[in-house]
């Protein structure tokens, strides 16, 4: 009895208390099957994205064989060489699941993390211990940090399953270690939105606005400002492009567009703002998706993708200070 | 009997009205018209502003247009009014049913996170009377923001085009409607998931989850559309569904793709719809029309089963 009490007279190191309150996220996540949850609604898109993009890709060798059946028949050869398959380049869909559905799922973990503590009223219990408020904060960034992480790793085992026994293409070593850098990156990217909701539901007398202003939030960086280039593209607004409308050909279409180069520079620092597009862009290089990519050396990617890589990272950091200092002024945690 | 049944709709009415002033009270309500405004300020100018920079495009373009040939007619000068209201179809997907299952979330979850369920129903009420009042809260307060979306898109119209024409506010009124019913059937979703889950993040959860295969995965499935294709207000051309396993999965799942079939609707009454036959059946407008209508029965029925089953002697909320 007497040891039992001693023991928790002990102070524990800092570590542990932050790894208590990190292992006590991940098991609540856990025990709600919210865990569960996502990653079987991930892994289900993740795959369907897959047989639609296997699907599609056999349909266009199947024309292709048509077209070369054909062109014997009537003694001609074939002018276009046949369809080539990068494995990764069927993951276009699995990229857009983890920047918009991937991003709004980190969103909704974000506030159920401070809705639990509401509802509960445990948090008010916890800070009556020997416990920092920064102790806490960091704890709970560790524990969602690791769950958003462990959901991305088994994400990309998804995709590797689901490329090898629906695709029937198994991924080369390079493949595999470009398919752990986009996981690696979709974790940082994920935890950005986490943050965010986490951060607007604490600072929200009610926290249901926090989630609200957090999908307005994703609104606005995932989906308006990345399309707002395809939105304001002048070729996007006529059907058959509006250059070609004005019997224009490219050279002329470039010479003409010099004239509007605030136009352009706003449309691209308007895309630049949001997070998506340089977690988008580094993916669709590694992958492939942006062909002319295919083949292209790793490194000579990784330099091109650098800058995107540390706006992420930079995001990612000044976020987590950012809901530390925010956690650390509040006082009213009784809500 | 009469009395009686004025006391129900006394109760309703009481129970919604105060879902409606906790909406109001708690800001919920007043967000959600400030990012329903926003939108349709947003939609307008967004397309105005393209349209406006397009004509100055076209005005140098045509110069470079060599002597003698003919100089093609501004391809945007035949586009209707209402088109600039393109980029509002893809916010109602969007958000607009997002903000829908916030506030079924709010309505179905309320009084069992105040613990005054119990209090409710040892009062002569029942499960049919509460959902239906619960009903009433959603359809109200999303109408009132749907009615806010409307008149701040009129606003917008006379002021950028300046023009108005009754032509055209019949089917601003109708577009406004059909987006109405699609998004209530996802507040429908979640009032049900909110009154029958003892968990709030699963009550959450699942309606979210039900949105993301809606709006996502079936048109991927269906269309073989891109997450981010589906964004794109125009539907693309189907020609991919040569393929015939695609036409055939194509077939089974279109009719329950409410997203498309609400982008179809919606775009056609804008006049920006590209018409799309898929094959076996021709979506009439008419046909596009009653499945949206089908969805909202669908989802009510579902809100309503979940209702019934409403578990009023324990007041424990996690």
């Amino acid at each position: 009895m007497n040891n039992a009490l001693a023991t928790n007279v002990i102070p524990q190191p800092t570590t542990n208390k932050v790894w208590v309150i990190a292992e006590k996220e991940i098991k609540d996540a856990l025990r709600n099957n919210i865990f569960l949850t996502l990653l079987l609604l991930m892994a289900g898109l993740i795959i369907v994205s897959i047989i639609v993009s296997t699907l599609v890709f056999r349909n266009q060798v199947d024309q292709y064989q048509a077209s070369l059946e054909l062109l014997k028949s009537i003694g001609k050869a074939p002018t276009t060489a046949a369809p080539q398959l990068f494995p990764l380049n069927l993951l276009r869909g699995a990229v857009d699941y983890l920047e918009i559905i991937g991003a709004l799922l980190a969103i909704v973990l974000g506030y159920l993390s401070i809705a639990k503590e509401k509802n509960t009223k445990t948090l008010s219990l916890v800070l009556t211990r020997p416990v920092s408020k920064t102790q806490i904060m960091m704890g709970k960034l560790l524990g969602n940090y690791l769950l958003i992480l462990g959901l991305t790793l088994a994400i990309g085992l998804v995709i590797w399953l689901a490329l090898l026994f629906i695709g029937s293409v198994a991924l080369s070593s390079l493949e595999w270690f470009k398919l752990l850098l986009v996981v690696l990156l979709a974790s940082f990217y994920l935890t950005i939105f986490f943050m965010l909701s986490f951060c607007l539901s604490l600072t929200q007398k009610n926290i249901v606005n926090g989630l609200v202003i957090s999908f307005l939030v994703w609104l606005t960086f995932v989906l308006i400002l990345p399309q707002i280039g395809d939105t304001m593209d002048p070729d996007n607004q006529v059907p058959g492009g509006f250059f070609a409308s004005l019997t224009l050909d490219r050279p002329q279409e470039k010479e003409l567009m010099k004239k509007f180069n605030g136009y352009e520079g706003t449309r691209t620092w308007l895309e630049r703002l949001s997070i998506t597009k340089h977690f988008e862009r580094p993916a669709f290089a590694l992958f492939g998706i942006k062909k002319q990519y295919n083949e292209v050396p790793l490194s000579q990617i990784m330099a091109e993708k650098t800058v995107n890589f540390i706006v992420v990272i930079t995001v990612l950091v000044l976020g987590g200070v950012a809901t530390t200092l925010l956690f650390r002024r509040r006082n009213d945690y009784l809500w | 009997m009469s009395r009686g049944r004025q006391s129900s709709s006394n109760k309703l009415a009481l129970i919604a009205g105060n879902d409606l002033r906790f909406l109001l009270r708690d800001n919920v309500l007043k967000l959600a018209l400030g990012v329903f405004v926003v939108m349709a300020i947003a939609s307008s100018y967004i397309s105005w502003s393209s349209q406006a920079i397009l004509q100055a495009i076209y005005q140098e373009g045509i110069k470079m247009i060599p002597l003698g040939n003919p100089i093609p007619a501004f391809p945007l000068s035949a586009a209707p009014t209402l088109s600039i209201l393109k980029n509002m179809i893809i916010y109602v997907v969007l958000i607009g049913s997002l903000l829908a299952i916030i506030l079924g979330h709010v309505i179905g979850t309320r009084d069992r996170k105040a613990k005054t369920l119990r209090v409710l129903f040892s009062r002569p009420i029942t499960r049919a009377d509460f959902f239906f009042a619960k009903v009433a809260a959603l359809a109200g307060s999303l109408g009132l923001v749907t009615l806010f979306a409307l008149l701040t898109t009129l606003v917008s119209l006379v002021i950028l085009n300046k023009t108005f024409s009754t032509a055209w506010l019949g089917n601003l009124f109708l577009f406004y409607l059909v987006s109405y019913l699609f998004m209530i059937g996802f507040g429908l979703l979640s009032l049900g998931f909110g009154l029958r889950e003892q968990r709030s993040a699963q009550a959450l959860l699942l309606p979210i989850m039900l949105w993301i295969v809606v709006i996502f995965a079936l048109p991927e499935l269906g269309s073989a559309l891109f997450p981010t294709g589906s964004l794109n207000p125009i539907l693309p051309p189907t020609d991919v569904l040569q393929s015939p396993a695609l036409q055939l999965i194509h077939k089974i799942v279109y009719p329950f793709s409410v997203s498309e079939q609400y982008k179809a609707l919606s775009s056609s009454l804008i006049g920006i719809n590209i018409p799309t036959d898929v094959g076996s059946i021709t979506y009439t407008h008419w046909l596009e029309s009653l499945l949206l209508v089908g969805w909202v029965l669908i989802t009510f029925s579902l809100a309503y089963r979940f209702a019934s089953k409403l578990e009023v002697s324990r007041d424990s909320y996690e």
